[in-house]
């Protein structure tokens, strides 16, 4: 059985849907003040077994609003593992920013972007 | 005794104070606290980037305390039980917002918040968005730090003016920290 989580977002953790069997992970919303190594927990290790396997692919949209300092190194640390398998390995990230004046946000996916080695990361700004 | 709460009210008056804390602070607890300045902030004349930018200086500062204030209280109904303690007064001067906040630290770790806000205050917006690169790769340095190490960068980043503290000894344990930071508001295009 091909894994699938969703759950749903509150005021302070993302909304977050992961879809083995179409290759799909998507966040929304925001996250700080909670212990983020705890919450995405869940997704790094379902994320670690995925891309263990051969035919592993993943799109991930990350559509977040706002996010504090220790989202920021989790978010890192999902990028560089679907980065470590780009290379024989479709990996791709969408970067989506909603408002395009903020550039808090389009400054952090730039960063992000220039990290990666491998996989396609694309910065999509003004479309939900 | 009754205190003349009307003087206090008045005196955060004249220091343009809005929002003040000081008392227990744990993630859960906090949160309330957040809402309130996101929504004050909202219902300021405020560019969305400005607020933003506040409200993450905000988070990351009350995370600091959260982590790092060496005084505690007991709260046996929390998983933790010990619970940081801390004060933060928000507010602003026309369009100058500013962020204040006061805990007590280890005095071991003194010298390394003391280095680390000085060399902070030395790098310019690039040279910040460099180093918290560098650091969002790389391992936390400070052994006494569960977090990503990246808090005082972002607040780094966010400020208008360099940031301001001051670092005085209770005991021989214990340093009382003071932070003070600003956020000058962009001018709504």
């Amino acid at each position: 059985m091909a894994f699938k989580l969703e759950r749903e977002k509150t005021k302070t953790t993302p909304y977050i849907l992961i879809d083995e069997e179409k290759g799909f992970m998507r966040f929304e919303g925001e996250s700080y003040l909670e212990d983020v190594v705890g919450f995405f927990m869940e997704v790094n290790e379902w994320l670690e077994k995925y891309l263990a396997t051969d035919c592993a692919e993943l799109t991930f949209e990350c559509a977040m609003e706002y996010f504090n300092s220790s989202t920021t190194k989790q978010l890192y640390n999902i990028m560089r593992a679907m980065d470590a398998n780009a290379s024989d390995k479709k990996m791709v990230i969408n970067w989506i920013v909603a408002d395009e004046d903020d550039d808090m946000l389009i400054e952090c996916g730039e960063d992000y972007q220039e990290d990666m080695e491998n996989l396609e990361f694309n910065i999509i700004i003004g479309n939900k | 005794m009754v205190l003349n709460m009307r003087e206090y009210t008045d005196r955060f008056k004249d220091l343009n104070i809005s929002i003040y804390y000081n008392g227990p602070l744990w993630d859960d607890g906090i949160k309330g606290i957040a809402e309130m300045v996101k929504t004050s902030l909202a219902s300021d004349d405020l560019s969305s980037g400005a607020s933003k930018a506040i409200f993450s200086v905000f988070v990351e500062q009350t995370t600091n305390m959260i982590m790092h204030s060496a005084e505690k209280e007991l709260y046996t109904q929390l998983d933790t039980e010990e619970v940081s303690t801390g004060m933060l007064a928000l507010g602003h001067k026309g369009n100058t917002y500013f962020i204040q906040t006061g805990n007590a630290i280890k005095s071991s770790s003194a010298e390394y918040v003391k280095q680390k806000i000085d060399h902070l205050n030395t790098l310019d917006k690039k040279e910040l968005r460099q180093y918290q690169k560098e650091k969002m790769r790389s391992e936390n340095d400070n052994p006494d730090s569960k977090g990503a190490g990246l808090g005082l960068i972002e607040i780094a980043r966010r400020v208008t003016a360099p940031i301001e503290y001051t670092l005085e000894p209770i005991d021989e344990n214990m340093t009382y920290f003071t932070l003070y930071v600003e956020i000058a508001q962009e001018v709504k295009e």
